[in-house]
């Protein structure tokens, strides 16, 4: 069983990380990083669950906190961004190339 | 299913303690009219405070999961002593007016709170959140200046690159602790043994985001972006603090926790290094702006600095540590001299030592020693880290390394070239601000003194 969950997980970190690689829209980018942390705690769950301790259940609601946190810290830089420039794709941020 | 009785051992995190409850004081006084000087001094004298006391603490806290040893110990005194040498630089661009808001001082000390926590606990869970504590007050400290556009792209950069990084890492303990089906290091130490390919694949994600986190070379996008685009005192911080926090804890957790795969991940960390001093060392010759070039330069250092760890031995490990320490008073003070002339583009330091010899005398001892030339402390710990690779037999590494450190001579030498040996352009409107000052006498004696007595450091 602990193999269709851990598969699930792969996929869905595969879908989250070819997401955040081929869109531009800063929003989007950020929809993939959570993604990509949620594939993470379905492995966590999965292992804690098929490998008779607790310690990976924990380790996901630390992990739901921070991947809480780490979202308003990139929506408030992306809001900034957005503020001051008025663009929120990621390939027209250009100014700094060399 | 038996639940661990955890004794409740507090003393050796006290130092963690004091500096958290610093950061949020600050962050509460930043709101009263306070001047913003006397908040940096007083969180600078601190903090200095607290590194005599630091040793004192030796020992072990909550059982085995936090572990304050020697080595540790020495870590958190380099990363104190960078942490004070930024604030000053940082109260110098918050006293010349630009909008550098308080709440920078208090993100500073949370940061190094974060990677005070990193180099200490022997736990996963904890490691991955003081991970976050360090990375997040990074991320805000970069977009402090709001309506700045190129600090805006920086930060938006470094989150963006930063987050997956963090994904990765989390990816990559994830499949350690399914492997070892814990996540105390005692634990895994014992579980290590019984070798498995899951084991393998989170160890690579995790070196993969480590590399992201001191930007070696298939992971250094970031860098050179981040560098240019933060505001300078913020970039003295994140180019050299983090990155001893982050080679600290990391080295001690591949040398310490997985020396049965040594030959695994050290391939990797090879391959990493040589990349690094090529393509750092190469891009760094043609940039003109000078926090590009100490960006690339930086690439550069974190793949000489990688051959200790690559021959996975303590005495490697040391070599390491010694090399960050000197590294911290190269680089703060290579950018305390951009923030005192407050110039960006390497053509306005030609001439510079007619109006500010001293400034340009102390620049000529911060190049030499990031190159590595004798009479100055870079030559010794770089010296020391190739001697170490030699003795697990990477003579052909070091013979690399060697010969990229004579490329690396140019671009920091060209600086030197340009102070003493051509006409000024015009004029440098240098404004030297007493903490700047401070800053620059602690590093330049720092990178002399440390040389002609390598004694402390080895």
């Amino acid at each position: 069983m602990i193999n269709e969950y851990l598969l699930l997980s792969a996929t869905l970190f595969t879908i989250g990380f070819i997401g955040f690689l081929i869109r531009r829209d800063l929003i989007v980018m950020l929809m993939c990083l959570e993604i990509m942390f949620n594939a993470v705690n379905i492995s966590f769950a999965a292992f804690s669950y098929y490998g008779g301790n607790f310690i990976g259940q924990v380790f996901v609601l630390f992990s739901i906190a921070l991947a809480a946190s780490e979202a308003a810290v990139g929506l408030a830089i992306v809001l900034a961004l957005v503020r001051a420039t008025g663009v929120n794709h990621s390939d027209e941020i250009i100014r700094l190339r060399g | 299913m038996t639940i661990p009785q955890i004794p409740l051992d507090f003393n050796s995190i006290i130092p963690e303690i004091i500096l958290t409850s610093l950061a949020s004081l600050l962050l509460l006084l930043g709101l009263l009219r306070i001047n913003r000087s006397v908040l940096v001094w007083s969180a600078v004298v601190l903090i200095l405070s607290l590194i005599p006391t630091i040793p004192i603490f030796e020992g072990k806290a909550f059982g085995e999961f936090f572990l304050n040893d020697s080595l540790a110990v020495y870590i958190k005194i380099i990363l104190l002593l960078g942490t004070i040498l930024s604030l000053l630089l940082i109260s110098s661009s918050l006293s010349k007016g630009y909008i550098l808001i308080k709440e920078s001082i208090a993100l500073v000390v949370f940061a190094s709170t974060g990677m005070m926590l990193l180099v200490s606990c022997r736990e996963l869970i904890s490691f991955f959140v003081s991970l976050e504590l360090m990375s997040l007050s990074l991320y805000a400290l970069v977009a402090i200046r709001k309506y700045d556009i190129r600090a805006n792209e920086a930060a938006i950069k470094y989150f963006m690159l930063g987050g997956l990084s963090t994904v990765i890492t989390l990816f990559g303990i994830a499949l350690i602790y399914g492997a070892t089906k814990s996540t105390d290091f005692i634990h895994i130490i014992k579980a290590v043994n019984t070798s498995s390919e899951l084991l393998i694949g989170g160890l690579s994600l995790f070196i993969v985001g480590f590399c992201f986190k001191i930007a070696l070379v298939p992971f250094h996008m970031w860098a050179p972006d981040v560098y240019e685009g933060a505001p300078t005192s913020v970039t003295a911080f994140i180019s050299t603090v983090p990155k001893v926090a982050i080679l600290g804890a990391f080295a001690r957790i591949l040398i310490e926790i997985f020396p049965a795969y040594h030959l695994q991940w050290s391939s990797f960390l090879i391959l990493f290094s040589i990349l690094s001093m090529a393509i750092g060392n190469i891009l760094a010759l043609s940039q003109k702006n000078i926090k590009r070039m100490l960006a690339y330069s930086g690439i550069a250092h974190g793949g000489y600095v990688i051959l200790g760890l690559i021959a996975g031995t303590q005495a490697g490990l040391n070599a390491v540590v010694t090399y960050m320490l000197v590294y911290t008073f190269m680089n703060i003070g290579a950018f305390a001299v951009v923030i005192a002339l407050n110039e960006e583009s390497i053509e306005n330091y030609k001439g510079i030592h007619k109006y500010h010899p001293l400034i340009a005398f102390v620049m000529l001892i911060f190049m030499f020693s990031l190159t590595g030339v004798p009479p100055t402390v870079g030559f010794i710990v770089k010296f020391n880290v190739f001697l170490q690779a030699i003795k697990a037999g990477l003579v052909w590494l070091v013979i690399i390394a060697v010969l990229f450190t004579v490329v690396s001579a140019y671009y920091y030498l060209r600086v030197v070239m340009f102070m003493y040996m051509k006409e000024p352009l015009k004029r440098p409107a240098a404004s030297l601000s007493r903490d700047v000052e401070i800053v620059l006498a602690l590093c330049a004696i720092g990178s002399t003194i440390l040389g002609i007595l390598p004694l402390f450091l080895i």
